[in-house]
């Protein structure tokens, strides 16, 4: 699909207790490439194949959970026009200057429904890939693709009560579609929405939880289902706390493994899916194959996958 | 690996559940897992979640990084742990809680506690 507007989820801030562990986990054993750290702890990440400066972001905290989830706008004007429809939802903006993230200009901050903190921005500075952008070859430095070998953050889940108020933002103001939805399959409660703003099966989704600004994951997006079976080995190598070994999601097909960092927030690998256009229809699944919309290969949901959030 | 003398493990009692033997060095929980038990809820294992939140009864410890959202200053000196981050100096007599959820309603800091009668899951990864 032509993307505009708002592209992507592009940043990720996750609360983390033990600043030095957090690292070791998502700098050495994810294997994510720190870019910036303040004098603050705060540490920035990225993944080897995005081009922006930092993607995802671990600062210290007493608890874990999100600290906030950012949008990646095309241009400037695609943030204001956002920011207008916004406000013509009735949605209070903040307006933070330039810098109030490294190296990343302008942003517009709001709360969605769900309680969760939520950023626009259009520029941040872009330190490649690792290969050239003139005849770029067709892999980066020998040693650059380490650890799980996650090429790009993915999506996050994130659980809150008013689930249905984030349609407003994310369809009307954004543009985006929803690709899945999973009801109740006696009340039709709509329980967890898919939304998508690009080809992916998701960009980010929302959970219903009895409590608010919840975080449920943030998803790293692998190459290959080799890959996913090379993080599980890395898992049991260095006794990663997993939760849901190599398997695959009915919703989103995507294979995935689900484990946690040392401070409890949980994390995914995941790859394949689908491709979503804009005329894809929304596919729904109800809880009476509640097993094989999240875990289709035994079909057997996973009593701490729906209560388990930071 | 040198097998530690049986000797220095502990012995956690959870209550009305059963007995956990816990090698020096580990965790409650992690000791639980590894011997195939399931007397306490699995989580995150790594001291976010909270559900295998505990009342420490009797006997000593120390305690590992914990969420203050699910065990702060208060609760950890009345005897408030994570099984996931307790680590028994003595034998324990240990009760399984639940995790912590504050209220909805803004402004309170009343808490409620989850109901732990479906702890006798494990999880199958």
């Amino acid at each position: 699909m032509t993307i505009t507007g708002v592209m992507r989820t592009g940043e990720v801030v996750i609360k983390v207790v033990d600043i030095d562990a957090a690292r070791e986990h998502y700098g050495e054993r994810v294997g994510l490439i720190e870019t910036l750290r303040d004098e603050n702890g705060t540490t920035y990440y990225k993944a080897w194949d995005e081009h922006d400066l930092y993607s995802i972001v671990i600062r210290p905290s007493d608890s874990p959970g999100i600290g906030h989830v950012a949008f990646k706008t095309v241009d400037d004007a695609a943030l204001t026009e956002v920011t207008d429809k916004l406000h013509e939802l009735g949605i209070e903006t903040t307006d933070l200057p330039a810098e109030s993230m490294p190296r990343s200009g302008r942003r517009v901050r709001f709360i969605l429904p769900t309680g969760h903190e939520a950023h626009l921005y259009a520029e941040k500075e872009q330190c490649g890939n690792g290969m050239p952008l003139h005849n770029p070859g067709t892999m980066p430095p020998p040693g650059t693709v380490r650890g799980m070998r996650v090429t790009r953050l993915d999506h996050c889940l994130l659980g809150g009560q008013d689930i249905d108020g984030n349609t407003a933002i994310f369809r009307d103001a954004f543009g985006w579609n929803l690709s899945e939805k999973l009801i109740d399959h006696e009340s039709e409660m709509t329980l967890v929405m898919f939304w998508t703003g690009s080809n992916k099966p998701h960009d980010i989704a929302f959970v219903r939880q009895p409590e608010d600004n919840r975080f449920h994951h943030a998803s790293f997006l692998l190459e290959s289902v080799n890959d996913v079976y090379h993080a599980a080995d890395l898992m049991g190598y260095y006794d990663i706390p997993v939760e849901v070994g190599p398997t695959r999601h009915g919703i989103t097909r995507g294979a995935t493994i689900y484990f946690f960092d040392p401070s409890g927030n949980r994390n995914e690998v995941f790859t394949d899916g689908y491709l979503h256009y804009p005329d894809s229809p929304t596919l729904v699944w109800d809880t009476s194959k509640l097993g094989q919309a999240i875990f289709s290969q035994d079909n057997t949901p996973r009593q701490s996958f729906l209560e388990v959030l930071t | 690996m040198q097998v530690p003398p049986a000797s220095s493990s502990r012995v956690v009692e959870v209550q009305g559940r059963g007995r956990i033997v816990c090698p020096p060095g580990v965790s409650v929980l992690r000791a639980m897992v590894a011997a195939g038990r399931a007397d306490l809820p699995l989580g995150c294992r790594s001291g976010g979640c909270g559900v295998c939140r505990v009342r420490v009864e009797h006997g000593e410890y120390t305690v590992g990084p914990m969420s203050a959202a699910q065990v702060d200053a208060e609760a950890a000196a009345e005897g408030i742990a994570l099984a996931c981050r307790l680590f028994p100096s003595t034998d324990l007599r240990i009760t399984a809680i639940g995790r912590r959820i504050p209220r909805a309603t803004a402004g309170t800091a009343a808490t409620r506690t989850e109901s732990t009668t479906s702890n006798s899951r494990r999880n199958a990864s």
